[in-house]
């Protein structure tokens, strides 16, 4: 994969290279190179075409300016043209075309200006040139023959040849024409000095002064037009079209490059594709391979679940993420008791107890909203009629994305579990009960004991009776018979009297009854708190008088503190309260004994007595027990374990350690209360429990 | 495959024939002479001109809105106001003669000293002279802003809107749809031989002969050079009075060369656009034709020549916008 990686970024690579070759290779069809071109050119054929012209208005070929004007204008708009130089010009020679414009620009305009004086220069000399031969030819017819005319006549013939010669001189340097029509214009002068009168004066002073024009302007006229064939402007232009022309084969040349490097990054594109496509065929190849791997796995994986859920003792079950059950295991059908197909969809809550149906819907259907993994416990009945308790649990299976794929299911079959905790509830009762035992037999014993003594008392006392009661009918026989008088019938009757004790035995007799019955009324209160202690177990919450319940339980607990603690009791006034009497009997026994022996444990060496309360009261709707003991408190330390089950501080074999545990289990998973322990070190503890006085009628569970 | 080409060879010429034909006739054909007819209007922007056109009259142009461009250059009078000096701001006077618009598009350069190379390069010559329009072009642009129907007309004709270029180019736009073709004289270079009569036909020859030619040549008779007032003899110590205005050219290059050259100004409708120099000195045709005789050919004039050579000048009146042909 990283190779292909490299691939693709080498690609990438390349093809940015050939994008940016593309780009940076401007096209010599470029439209600027070409204006470029044709206004060099069109400047090069406009320098000759002035010269040209230039040449005809010196001969008078040519007799208007406009085409210069027309030539200048073309030239100004060459010369912007050649300002903006073509693109595909590289920088190093740009500057150099750039100073080759502006030379050929300031050339031109030099130019200009040098025509401007031309043309001036051209139009004066001109029409002297025109007039001038015609005015001497003019003069000539009006002069007459005197000495005068005739030495005018001479000079002006002078002059015309001279102007002549200024005129049509081959030499490149006509100095010496100019000199000599200089000079015949001077004698002009002379002549004209000598003769200011003369009627031609006016004539001749014209004639002098267009000579002089035609003579220094033609001079001047020359020297312009020299100026202006020399202006090296084809020069310039030459150099410019050469620079350009070097320029632009450099682009050519780069062009050619780029063209070369484009196949080649073509080339080397066309291999890396090559590459990757090899590249890919055999990532796809070993793809599908680890494809099959995986599935094999997979598979694989797939069985060994299948195997494990088949063979786990928990009922597992998958669903879909609407909830439809799509598998389930051996041990989940057992607990439906449904076969396996009818589990499926929601087919399974036919299975659910009646009772439990629609709590468990509402469970199941809440699940899909909010995450809330809380075990459900409810109860499937089986075709068959088996009832079995079950502990379920559900888990919301997602993706990478935190969608929810479904859900993973477990039924835990707790029936055998419930059953076993019910039977160790018993015993740890039979426990209590048989703990108790000593302690209610001597309690029974005391009265039994006297009740006793008082019936040998009576029994005796009978005895003596009966003898005295023998004795009144011999003394009566006697006295019928006659055999026995009067006074000694009375005498006999006194001795009789005297020796069955009889105002003892009618003193003590009633008393000793007294006392047997007052001995059998405990025994029986006894032998009721047992009755009433042993409560039998309930299916549901009956309303009982807690109170009551609460003086049973003690009396059957009075073995177990009256030798270590006074027991006081505070029993306030509460309502019937609804509850499993049974049960929270077992509890307050349990705490209670717990008391005691926290107690004599604290008072062991002392031999002091201690203290334990009961109070009851009612509060927040809510019946309140307290027992408090003067015991020695529970140390920080295991206050938290205190009703963990098996956890006990007592010697082995002294408590099974489920005494709380128990208590708290009756207290808080069947009631719906609290159980709470408040503890000074040193000084004792108190227990709270509460429970709801208006119960809980949602639970209804009772053990089986 | 042979026969075909051959057609298509046959049909090619026959096209080029019929092409060719029309594109001969439509040729511009006229005499070979110094002086050209002025071209048939160029195809110039409708748009530009007649903004062009308003602002030329608007004296919002100047300061105080009492001078606009058709205050000294009335189109209506030969395109100037035939004072030797126009009045500007506050009646103040110019310091030469005011040339006329018509056909200044045909000059070569703006001006009596041709400092201006364009029309529009001519626009902030008066515009921002204290003494013509004493504007700036913040206040101008300002106040054509706030004008009704400036903003929007600009911006449809300009793609820039509203901007002193855009000013110089209307104003210069409009001043190039100037022209005044078909004058006599154009008719008669074009070959209508009977648009001169045969005095003015004379004129135009001693017109050449005389050498005005020379300087006063090309479409605008003239406007294509510039020359030295004086060159056949001293007309500023002549004249007296010399003045700053008076040095023409020499004002801007500096060049003592320059000193007293002028613009050669164009000849068409000379007729129309009396005083004449650059000092307005000249009040007629005559004593105009006279002066240059004069200073600048050296030349005194017959007066049989003088007139025949006025009666020429006068045959380069065209026709002037907004006038029947």
């Amino acid at each position: 994969m990283n190779r292909l990686k490299l691939a693709t970024a080498a690609t990438v690579l390349l093809l940015v290279a050939a994008g940016a070759a593309l780009l940076s290779r401007q096209g010599l069809d470029d439209r600027d190179h070409e204006q470029f071109q044709e206004a060099l050119q069109g400047l090069k054929q406009l320098d000759a075409g002035f010269n040209k012209d230039l040449l005809r208005v010196r001969y008078a070929l040519l007799s208007t300016y406009d085409d210069f004007l027309a030539n200048e204008r073309d030239s100004a708009q060459a010369l912007d043209t050649l300002a903006r130089v073509p693109d595909l010009v590289g920088a190093g020679e740009r500057q150099a075309i750039l100073d080759g414009s502006a030379e050929t620009k300031s050339l031109l305009a030099h130019r200009t200006r040098l025509f401007e004086r031309f043309k001036s220069q051209n139009a004066v000399v001109t029409n002297s040139r025109h007039y001038l031969p015609f005015a001497i030819q003019q003069l000539l017819e009006q002069l007459g023959p005197d000495t005068a005319d005739r030495e005018l006549a001479t000079s002006l013939h002078a002059l015309t040849a001279s102007v002549l010669a200024v005129l049509t001189s081959d030499n490149s340097d006509r100095t010496t024409e100019y000199d000599e029509a200089l000079s015949s214009a001077r004698r002009l002068q002379d002549w004209l000095t000598r003769h200011p009168g003369h009627p031609q004066a006016g004539a001749v002073g014209s004639l002098i002064s267009h000579a002089h024009t035609l003579v220094s302007g033609t001079g001047k006229l020359d020297q312009l037009t020299r100026e202006l064939l020399a202006l090296p402007v084809a020069t310039a232009l030459g150099k410019l079209s050469h620079t350009y022309e070097a320029a632009v084969g450099g682009a050519i040349q780069r062009a050619q490059d780029y063209r070369r490097m484009l196949y080649l990054l073509a080339g080397l594109l066309l291999l890396l594709v090559a590459y990757a496509v090899n590249l890919l065929r055999n990532a796809n190849q070993s793809l599908e391979r680890r494809v099959q791997e995986r599935t094999a796995e997979l598979a694989g994986s797939e069985r060994r679940f299948r195997t494990l859920a088949a063979a786990a003792p928990v009922g597992i079950f998958l669903t879909d993420a609407s909830g439809a059950v799509v598998y389930t295991n051996l041990a989940a059908q057992a607990i439906t008791g449904l076969p396996p197909e009818r589990n499926l969809g929601s087919g399974w809550i036919s299975a659910l107890h009646p009772d439990d149906y629609d709590g468990t819907l509402a469970w199941w259907r809440q699940l899909g909203e909010q995450a809330d993994d809380r075990p459900w416990e409810c109860r499937f009945r089986t075709p068959d009629g088996q009832t079995r308790n079950v502990l379920a649990r559900l888990a919301a299976v997602h993706d990478e994305q935190g969608a929810t794929l479904g859900y993973v299911g477990t039924l835990e079959d707790i029936t055998e579990r419930l059953r076993i905790t019910s039977e160790l509830h018993q015993a740890q009762k039979l426990e209590s009960v048989g703990r108790l035992a000593a302690g209610v037999a001597h309690e029974i014993n005391t009265p039994v004991q006297f009740v006793s003594d008082s019936c040998h008392f009576i029994r005796d006392g009978l005895g003596d009776l009966r003898g005295l009661v023998q004795e009144y009918r011999d003394i009566l026989a006697a006295l019928g018979e006659g055999s026995l008088l009067a006074p000694a019938a009375l005498d006999r009757a006194r001795l009789a009297e005297q020796r069955a004790d009889l105002d003892y035995l009618l003193d003590n007799m009633p008393t000793a009854v007294e006392r047997s019955l007052e001995g059998l009324q405990r025994v029986s209160t006894i032998v009721r708190s047992m009755k009433e202690f042993a409560h039998p177990d309930q299916k549901e919450m009956a309303h009982a008088d807690l109170n009551q319940a609460i003086l049973s339980t003690l009396t059957i607990a009075r073995n177990e503190y009256k030798y270590i603690a006074e027991l006081k009791t505070e029993l306030g006034e509460l309502p019937p309260v609804p509850c499993f009497l049974g049960d929270l009997n077992q509890a307050v026994l349990n705490i209670v004994v717990n008391a005691a022996h926290a107690i004599a444990d604290f008072n062991l060496a002392s031999g002091a007595t201690g203290l334990i309360t009961v109070r009851t009261r009612c509060e927040n709707q809510q019946a309140v027990i307290d027992i408090e003991d003067s015991g020695g408190g529970i140390p920080d330390a295991i206050r938290d374990k205190i009703f963990d089950p098996f956890f006990t501080t007592k010697a082995v074999g002294k408590g099974t350690g489920q005494g709380l545990a128990i208590a708290r289990s009756v207290v808080v998973d069947k009631h719906h209360g609290s159980l709470s322990v408040e503890s000074w070190p040193g000084s004792g503890s108190c227990f709270t429990i509460r429970v709801p006085l208006d119960g809980d009628t949602a639970l209804t569970t009772e053990l089986a | 495959m042979n026969r075909r080409p051959r057609r298509w060879l046959a049909l090619a010429a026959l096209c080029a024939l019929l092409c060719a034909a029309p594109a001969n006739a439509e040729a511009p054909v006229f005499r070979d002479e110094p002086i050209r007819p002025v071209p048939a209007a160029s195809t110039l922007n409708a748009a530009k001109v007649a903004l062009g056109a308003r602002l030329f009259a608007d004296p919002l142009l100047s300061r105080d809105g009492s001078v606009s461009c058709a205050s000294c250059h009335p189109l209506a009078t030969g395109g100037t106001d035939h004072r030797p000096r126009s009045l500007g701001l506050n009646r103040a006077e110019g310091s030469v003669n005011a040339p006329t618009v018509l056909n200044s598009g045909l000059n070569f350069k703006q001006f009596w000293d041709g400092r201006a190379d364009t029309l529009e390069q001519q626009v902030d010559g008066p515009l921002l002279s204290p003494v013509e329009m004493g504007s700036s072009w913040d206040t101008v642009i300002a106040k054509l802003r706030r004008a009704p129907g400036y903003a929007k007309a600009f911006s449809q004709a300009y793609p820039d809107g509203l901007s002193p270029a855009a000013v110089r180019n209307a104003i210069a736009e409009f001043e190039r749809s100037l022209t005044t073709p078909n004058s006599r004289f154009d008719r008669y270079l074009r070959g209508e031989d009977a648009a001169l009569s045969a005095a003015e036909k004379s004129g135009y020859r001693k017109f050449k002969a005389y050498g005005c030619i020379s300087c006063h040549q090309g479409v605008n008779v003239g406007g294509n050079m510039f020359q030295r007032m004086g060159v056949m003899g001293d007309y500023f110590a002549d004249r007296g009075g010399v003045g700053k205005a008076d040095y023409g050219r020499y004002n801007l290059t500096g060049d003592e060369a320059d000193r007293f050259t002028f613009k050669v100004p164009s000849l068409r409708n000379v007729e129309l656009t009396a005083p004449y120099f650059h000092d307005g000195s000249a009040a007629s045709l005559e004593q105009a034709v006279g002066i240059m005789a004069k200073y600048q050919l050296g030349r005194s004039l017959p007066p049989q020549d003088l007139d025949e050579l006025v009666g020429f000048l006068k045959t380069l009146t065209g026709v002037r916008p907004g006038q029947a042909p």
